[in-house]
């Protein structure tokens, strides 16, 4: 019996900071700071256009330790990148230095 | 032994059908990448491939308006009105490319005549065939400082918000408008171009050859013939009335008897002084305060075949 409670209360904790977890995301703020730095110009969230998906980004990266580090490279310090139609491009270089704008993008880049 | 061979021999044939299949993947041509689809418009694959519905939804919402319908052949497409664009569309780089080599908004650096040349392109005739004559043309407006092309509601040509995009810059004009003596602008039953042909090129941009032929669209009554003419009425409506709104009733520039006396003698009534304080009876009548309409009602004009003294009198 008192194993059955701590199992519930366990998953309820869990399914509540899970909640948070992506509440904690600001999904209208992220969109506007990639609207700003031209970033749907190559991604879409679900379609391949000179860069890959978003879906497709989160697929790869997710589960990974060095997922965020990778695309906060990519955002920050503008490396070559491997267009899809197979030429090479500077990745742009976000507008800001905002830690807390630029891993709110990179959450919601994650959570798609 | 014979069982071993077997095996052997069942191993094998396996081992080349593997290699067999193997070599018809290795043999499968890759997939040729397909060219990017038009969203809109015929040939907007240029422009879409980067201002997609992810990017600039606002701008494919052309295909809403008129300029979306491609079963028509003369249908442009976004090349049409912006130009080429080559440096735009091969531009890489992680910086901003250069822009489209015709844009419309504030801070085009495109010239007013090469802004409109695209729409006039299809647009000049009819209407719009004096467009570069026109006082609007010579300020350096464009089509678009008006129009919204990628939106199915172009403010401007419906007729409850058409005002407010012309009070953008006719400031005046809107604070007269809400003057309680107004046509009806603000309760939608008229609007700008019932009056102004804001294409045309007459200096007051009227919608007919004069003012006094656009107020009598409506106004029937005052254009006569009439057997007594008042001068300024066949002159010029707007002598005396300002048709934008006024505080006095009927939209009257100045209230009488300061109105009428801007031309007629303004210290006598017909010799007298214009008072109620005067000697005669008579005359004292005549000017019960100050109401020079009382008497005389058809100041448009009249058919009073009766004339006392003078043809100026315009009383029934």
């Amino acid at each position: 019996m008192k194993l059955k409670y701590t199992l519930l209360g366990t998953t309820l904790l869990a399914l509540c900071l899970a909640g948070q977890a992506s509440a904690a995301i600001d999904a209208e703020a992220a969109k506007a700071t990639g609207k700003r730095n031209d970033c749907f110009k190559c991604h879409a969230v679900d379609k391949t256009k000179k860069g890959p998906s978003y879906k497709k980004i989160a697929e790869k990266l997710k589960g990974k330790p060095d997922a965020e580090e990778k695309i906060l490279k990519n955002l920050t310090t503008g490396p070559k990148v491997k267009l899809e139609d197979g030429t090479e491009e500077d990745h742009k270089i976000i507008d800001t230095k905002d830690k807390a704008e630029i891993k709110n993008l990179m959450d919601w880049i994650l959570a798609q | 032994m014979k069982f071993l061979r077997q095996l052997f021999m069942l191993s094998a044939a396996i081992g080349l059908l593997g290699a067999g299949s193997g070599a018809a993947l290795a043999a499968e041509p890759a997939k040729p990448k397909e060219a990017p689809k038009d969203i809109v418009l015929k040939g907007d694959a240029k422009c879409t491939t980067c201002h997609d519905e992810a990017d600039a939804p606002e701008i494919l919402r052309i295909g809403k308006t008129r300029h979306g319908t491609t079963a028509d052949k003369r249908t442009p497409t976004c090349t049409s009105c912006h130009g080429e664009s080559e440096k735009h569309t091969n531009h890489k780089g992680s910086d901003k490319p250069p822009k489209p080599e015709i844009t419309f908004g504030k801070n085009s650096k495109n010239e007013a005549s090469a802004r409109g040349e695209a729409c006039l392109t299809c647009h000049q005739g009819g209407k719009r065939i004096h467009w570069q004559g026109g006082v609007h043309a010579n300020q350096d407006v464009t089509c678009t400082s008006c129009h919204k092309i990628h939106t199915a509601h172009d403010k401007v040509r419906s007729k409850d918000a058409q005002a407010e995009v012309c009070f953008t810059c006719h400031k005046e004009q809107r604070t007269q408008i809400s003057r309680p003596s107004h046509h009806p602008i603000p309760e939608g039953k008229m609007n700008c171009t019932s009056c102004h042909d804001v294409h045309g090129d007459n200096p007051k941009m009227m919608a007919k050859f004069s003012v006094n032929d656009t107020c009598y669209t409506c106004h029937m009554e005052k254009r006569g013939p009439f057997v007594r003419t008042h001068q300024p009425v066949q002159e010029d409506c707007s002598i005396c009335h300002n048709p934008h709104g006024s505080t006095i009733t009927p939209m009257l520039k100045a209230r009488a008897p300061f109105s009428c006396q801007e031309c007629h003698e303004p210290t006598s009534h017909r010799g007298n002084v214009a008072s109620m304080q005067t000697t005669t009876a008579s005359t004292s009548t005549n000017l019960i305060a100050r109401g020079c309409l009382n008497c005389h009602t058809q100041i448009h004009g009249t058919n009073n075949p009766r004339s006392d003294t003078s043809e100026r009198t315009f009383r029934k």
